[in-house]
């Protein structure tokens, strides 16, 4: 890990206007819902997804493709430090502005005498931050493949897929097609649900060790693209 | 090229590395990819584990029928829930264990609507029963599972197929609701393949 | 294709050493793979011992790139001080460390204090310079260090990588800039093809034939001014006459050892030697395949 490129990252990320713009509005809309409506508890924050994605875009392929990355290794820095500092640094920054809104709509929730409790709060921050992680963690290794903000789109078409596996499952009558989908759509937005892992049911250990299965394949293979890369202006 | 001398490169130092390191900027992270490996063979064999023996997780939904449910909807001017399903779909009970049992997910569909649930039986009993497949044709049901939100009084519904994740069915449900009751709301349902329509 | 093709070659500690050649002979990629971002398919290049993308070797690694795509958002100050963390260098002294480095290259801290993307062409030239010199490194890589920069700049380099050859660096330049390669370098590899066709050394006495034009004042003594006399002259100095144009003549020599004694005959038979240049750089002949030399002016 290397604090200056996280540094760096989250700089970069703060001086961008669009995402910047995004981020706002994906911060303050769920609050106002929060705010007019009732009886909604926290589902409207369901936004940290939105948060890593606005920040774990483009992380690695907008770099590549600007071509500062020739000049940022020639100085004393891994590649795997490297990458695993921008998933770091996207990672945190998307789980710091999870917390601050969640924060704010407890708050609100608590004017509206409909304050969750503490455990239903730990439970919703927890499954956040393993839904930011783990999303930015996908983008990470899309984003070493694919130019630009390329990784986005891979993951729409990834989740896209996934969802017409899964009707096509249903038209077809293949079930193994729909378990395919699932596993697709397990893949590119893994989370892991806290609450039945600490609700006194039956776990799924198969949900658990396929979330941390998925991100730790991710990173290790994006350090593993990233390895191979051949940077040299004269290869463009 | 020869291995530096010492008095060649002395006049050579400006301000020293803090901690100079040495070894190859591309190593391999063989602890990670081990790990990683690891953890996807654990996968795949508690994968094949769990669809011969699947974790059940009840369903904390208290789903009505459609008569009843539609009754009480039109009572308590509530919006309504339907849950085309059937029985046996792995992605229906996808859907039951990963949604419907989850504490918030079934507690945001136990206070904003009226849950009904509507089983196809065309598969194992050849036809549906008149109100369920009057219920397919004005909803446009075509695969399986199916959410649709209607309110009773109003003409527009909202539908989304198929199961998107327990946190995208959350998203649905709650900006499927703020759409049929402010008409002019317009928000990110988290589906792609939601649609918005008139009942016949 | 190949870019480059059994290429073998070693610098010397705290040497210069050029690379030139035309454009596509495989330069920045022969750079390329010296600072371990390009792998080669077969062979092993070794700095100082160690792989070239050794972390060791990196920390001591200054490197200034032919296409100067800087993080177009950062302010230069603070391009320089990220550049500074990156290599690992005293936090305490950083910020001024990146002044001073800022202030080397001729740029100013209200230069500093602008972002990057409205920096000139050779303000952003200025800037990777103070870069790549920043903890002075050991070993410096400079892919046309003096493109878009203005003749005011280009002595300013000079003396800049003066410095650095007087502490010991070992420099490795790649430029199409022959005159200025010349004038820094020790020696030169000539590269064609992905291949290295040859290296000069460019130290004064070096063995380098050239053509001398020669050029002499009214009152010259006449009698030494004809074809035959002057071929003579030349001739007992190992020189040939290639080409007669009153008032100048153009002579094949050897080396400068040749040229010297050369023009010692002349002025010795009365002619009044008041100018004498090569007619071509030293470097450019390279650029000249055998068989398509051309006369001179």
């Amino acid at each position: 890990m290397n604090p200056t490129l996280i540094v760096a990252l989250l700089q970069q990320r703060a001086r961008s206007l669009p995402r910047m713009a995004l981020v706002f509005s994906f911060f303050t809309l769920p609050l106002m819902v929060l705010a007019f409506a009732r009886g909604a508890g926290l589902a409207p924050l369901h936004v940290g997804q939105a948060f890593a994605v606005l920040l774990g875009t483009g992380i690695i392929g907008q770099d590549a493709s600007s071509g500062t990355l020739q000049l940022l290794f020639a100085r004393p820095v891994t590649r795997a430090e490297y990458v695993i500092s921008r998933w770091l640094g996207a990672a945190l920054a998307a789980s710091c502005l999870m917390v601050a809104q969640l924060a704010i709509g407890a708050g609100l929730l608590a004017m509206h005498h409909e304050m969750p409790g503490a455990k239903e709060l730990l439970l919703f921050a927890g499954e956040q931050l393993l839904t930011i992680f783990g999303m930015v963690s996908v983008l990470l290794l899309f984003s070493t493949m694919l130019p630009g903000i390329g990784d986005i789109l891979a993951l729409i078409v990834a989740g896209i897929t996934g969802q017409a596996l899964q009707l096509g499952a249903a038209l077809f009558k293949a079930p193994w097609l729909a378990r395919v989908g699932v596993e697709l759509g397990r893949f590119v937005s893994p989370s892991l649900d806290l609450g039945a892992l600490f609700g006194g049911g039956p776990v799924s250990w198969f949900e658990v060790v396929s979330y941390f299965s998925t991100v730790t394949l991710c990173v290790a293979l994006a350090i593993v693209v990233m390895n191979r890369r051949e940077l040299s202006y004269a290869t463009e | 090229m020869p291995p530096s001398e010492a008095g060649a490169t002395a006049g050579a130092q400006g301000a020293m590395p803090r901690a100079p390191r040495s070894g190859p900027t591309r190593a391999t992270p063989v602890l990670l990819l081990a790990l990683a490996g690891l953890l996807l063979v654990v996968r795949v064999t508690l994968g094949v584990l769990e669809e011969v023996r699947p974790v059940e997780r009840p369903d904390r939904v208290e789903w009505r029928e459609p008569a009843a449910g539609e009754a009480e909807a039109r009572a308590a001017d509530r919006l309504m829930l339907y849950c085309f399903t059937r029985d046996g779909d792995p992605v229906c009970r996808t859907l039951s264990r990963e949604a419907f049992a989850d504490p918030q997910v079934a507690g945001l569909i136990q206070t904003q609507f009226v849950p009904i649930r509507v089983l196809d039986l065309e598969r194992e009993e050849g036809r549906n029963p008149p109100y369920v497949a009057l219920l397919e044709q004005r909803y446009a049901v075509r695969a399986f599972p199916t959410l649709v939100v209607v309110h009773p009084n109003r003409p527009t519904f909202v539908k989304q197929a198929g199961f998107t994740g327990r946190i995208a069915t959350a998203q649905f449900l709650s900006s499927a609701a703020a759409r049929i009751l402010v008409p002019h709301t317009r928000m990110g349902t988290g589906s792609p393949i939601d649609s918005a329509a008139s009942a016949p | 294709m190949r870019a480059l093709d059994d290429v073998s070659l070693s610098v010397r500690p705290g040497e210069a050493f050029g690379i030139i050649g035309p454009n596509g002979a495989g330069k920045t990629t022969l750079l390329g793979c010296l600072l371990g971002l390009l792998r080669p398919d077969a062979g092993r290049i070794a700095v100082d011992g160690r792989p070239a993308d050794d972390l060791a070797v990196r920390s001591v690694t200054g490197y200034l790139p032919e296409r100067l795509v800087l993080d177009r958002w950062m302010p230069g100050l603070d391009f320089l001080a990220y550049h500074h963390a990156l290599a690992r260098l005293d936090p305490a002294r950083r910020h001024d460390e990146a002044a001073t480095a800022l202030e080397r290259v001729g740029l100013t801290q209200a230069d500093g204090r602008q972002a990057i993307r409205r920096y000139s062409r050779g303000m952003l030239q200025r800037l990777g310079l103070a870069q790549a010199l920043l903890g002075a490194p050991r070993y410096l890589f400079l892919d046309e260090p003096i493109s878009g920069v203005d003749p005011a700049g280009v002595i300013l380099f000079r003396k800049l990588l003066g410095e650095m050859r007087a502490r010991g660096a070992t420099l490795v330049i790649n430029s199409h800039q022959l005159d200025q390669v010349e004038r820094i370098c020790d020696r030169v590899a000539f590269v064609r093809g992905g291949k290295v066709q040859s290296i000069e050394t460019l130290e004064a006495g070096a063995a380098h034939a050239r053509v001398l034009r020669v050029r002499w004042g009214a009152n010259s003594d006449a009698s030494a001014l004809t074809p035959e006399r002057l071929s003579t002259l030349g001739a007992g100095v190992g020189a040939a006459l290639e080409e007669l144009k009153p008032p100048e003549a153009r002579f094949t020599v050897a080396d400068d050892d040749g040229a010297a004694k050369l023009l010692a005959t002349l002025l010795g038979a009365g002619v009044r030697v008041i100018e004498a240049t090569p007619e071509s750089g030293r470097l450019e002949r390279l650029f000249v395949e055998p068989g398509k030399e051309k006369a001179g002016p």
